[in-house]
């Protein structure tokens, strides 16, 4: 006996596919659990159709949800498959939030998408509403639902893998006490679109240093959406970039001599921008108030000129920047450091890199990016292989 | 001569371009002994498979590239899962570690008595010539009658390195930077290189169409 109802006749399929999905090894952890919950909305969506496929008026309540899991199925489908930006996520995830397994299920596309984490987060939401309670349980809170459009240019770009802190950024700034909000000068003013925002990238900044601002400085304004549905849902990229400027200033990487490439490049693109005077203040305050929450930046200025030249040493060598020789031994790196190195190797070493290499075609400078982003990459694996190795131990 | 691991060790210590890199040592009391003439290396996390479907055969003189590269299966293997070899089954893998070899040094390459025993080959070409830099590919065959389940940092195969004669001209020129001391093609995992590339096959075309 076929199915009775046309919406019935659709959602066979797309079970099929999310079950196809579930398969990819890109859904471990709290993605994979984010999904299975995307599977129980849509079997509980079958099961209440099969039930009563007569039921127009039931039918019709549930095509709104449908159409919701439907949409769902089609943006994942269509994400890039690279494993880059996953492995990088992870790694921050390990770093940043100290291995914490939040539901943050990450999504790049090779095409700008109309969606962006506002409004995935409402559509589980409002499937999970369908739901019996029971099924429930597993969600501890709102899940998250990162999506990172990567210009189809970028995609093999390790070092554009480096705007994934904003995530990380976004999820740490929702912890900042409110009487620590109250006094960052100008802050209140602002629609809770602008402050969440700005206190993503000044945690994104903190969390990963110049290689944030680059990466930012990169790809936002290729992002930025010309017709945006409001005029207070993100703030302008001119004005994150006066405000990213001013935190780099703020945690001295100016004084660092091995990031001058790099800070030269962010206030050369700050400068496009006029900042703002208040901006610049509400900046110093944002970081002040995260230094005051939780005490000094983890990757600091001190720690770039640690650990940022040993690892551009093994760059110049062909050797993935993933650990470095301490007095204690060999320690492995942080994928901050990676990160930066990384930059740092593209900026400010990449005349000697090529020169060491004798490239020069515009062919062979193109293998030798695509190689050094490689090595990135493989710097993050590795180290990630031997925290986890080492911690699970 | 032959590095034992004590010699290895220090090799590894040593500065470029006479450096010896191999990263990450998961466990260096286990995979590296001082008085042994080989090293243990693991399994890496991907895998490379051929759609036996939609290949009717591998000849070099009409290779397309970009057809192999479509016919193949890429499988990631996140630590703690298993990759099942079937058998007779053939699959490329790849050193967990990556290598870089110094200008003096050649490695070779053969799989684990343990893992031969059970009728798993891992390697077919077992040279590494100085130099090299990248993940060292496996060519993993189970000629056994079970299948096999691979784990991605097992200790899969053993690395013995030796020395290679340089002059002393040839010594100075790699010190002073003046010999490269690297290429830029380097394997960061399990990868084809096309036969097509030989050089030999302009001849063989040359005499196909004589």
């Amino acid at each position: 006996m076929g199915p009775a109802s046309p919406l019935l006749e659709q959602i066979y399929p797309i079970e099929q596919a999310v079950a196809h999905l579930l398969q990819s090894d890109r859904y471990a952890g709290a993605a994979g659990r984010l999904l299975r919950q995307l599977q129980q909305a849509i079997t509980h969506l079958r099961a209440t159709l099969e039930a009563s496929p007569a039921d127009e008026q039931r039918s019709e309540e549930l095509t709104g949800q449908f159409y919701l899991v439907q949409e769902l199925l089609t943006y994942l489908q269509g994400s890039e498959e690279s494993r880059g930006p996953q492995l990088v996520a992870h790694a921050m995830q390990r770093s940043f939030l100290q291995g914490a397994d939040l539901p943050i299920l990450l999504h790049t596309t090779p095409f700008h998408s109309r969606f962006s984490r506002g409004n995935l987060a409402p559509m589980l939401t409002i499937l999970h509403a369908g739901l019996p309670a029971d099924a429930l349980t597993p969600l501890g809170m709102p899940p998250v639902f990162p999506t990172i459009a990567f210009p189809a240019i970028e995609q093999e770009n390790a070092l554009a893998y480096a705007i994934l802190a904003f995530e990380y950024g976004a999820v740490l700034q929702q912890e900042l006490p409110d009487e620590l909000l109250g006094d960052i000068p100008g802050l209140a003013s602002l629609h809770n679109a602008w402050q969440e925002t700005l206190l993503a990238d000044a945690w994104a900044t903190r969390l990963a240093g110049p290689a944030y601002a680059l990466a930012a400085a990169l790809l936002y304004p290729m992002m930025e959406d010309p017709t945006p549905f409001a005029p207070e849902e993100l703030p302008p990229v001119a004005i994150r970039f006066a405000c990213i400027s001013a935190l780099l200033r703020t945690y001295e990487y100016d004084n660092v001599h091995e990031a001058a490439g790099m800070m030269t490049r962010v206030q050369q693109i700050g400068a496009l921008y006029v900042p703002p005077d208040e901006f610049v203040a509400l900046a110093q305050g944002i970081a002040h108030a995260i230094t005051r929450a939780d005490g000094p930046a983890p990757f600091t200025a001190k720690r770039y000129l640690q650990e940022v030249p040993p690892l551009l040493t093994r760059l110049h060598h062909l050797v993935p920047p993933n650990e470095m020789e301490t007095p204690a031994g060999m320690a492995q790196a942080d994928v901050a450091a990676i990160l930066n190195a990384g930059w740092a190797m593209a900026l400010d070493e990449w005349e000697a890199f090529t020169r060491q290499y004798h490239v020069h075609s515009p062919l062979d400078a193109y293998h030798a990016r695509v190689l050094l982003s490689r090595l990135v990459l493989k710097g993050v694996e590795l180290s990630l292989i031997a925290d986890e190795w080492e911690g699970d131990a | 001569m032959i590095l034992n691991g004590h010699a290895v060790r220090a090799r590894m210590r040593a500065p470029y371009p006479w450096k010896l890199v191999m990263t990450p040592i998961l466990d260096g009391a286990v995979q590296i002994r001082d008085f042994e003439a080989a090293i243990d290396v693991r399994l890496g996390q991907e895998f490379i498979l051929l759609n036996k479907a939609a290949i009717p055969s591998i000849n070099p003189a009409s290779e397309d590239p970009a057809v192999t590269r479509a016919r193949m299966f890429h499988h990631f293997v996140p630590l703690g899962e298993k990759f099942i070899l079937h058998p007779q089954q053939f699959a490329l893998a790849s050193t967990l570690e990556y290598f870089r070899l110094p200008p003096d040094l050649t490695a070779s390459i053969v799989g684990r008595s343990s893992w031969a025993r059970y009728g798993l080959v891992v390697e077919m070409a077992s040279v590494v010539h100085p130099l090299y830099a990248g993940s060292i590919v496996l060519e993993l065959h189970n000629l056994g009658d079970v299948p096999l389940e691979l784990y991605p940092g097992f200790r899969i195969a053993q690395v013995s390195f030796a020395e290679v004669t340089l002059t002393a001209e040839d010594r100075a020129a790699f010190a002073a930077g003046v010999l490269a001391t690297a290429s830029l093609s380097t394997a960061l995992g399990p990868e084809y290189r096309l036969i097509a590339h030989d050089n030999e096959l302009a001849a063989i075309r040359r005499l196909q169409h004589r």
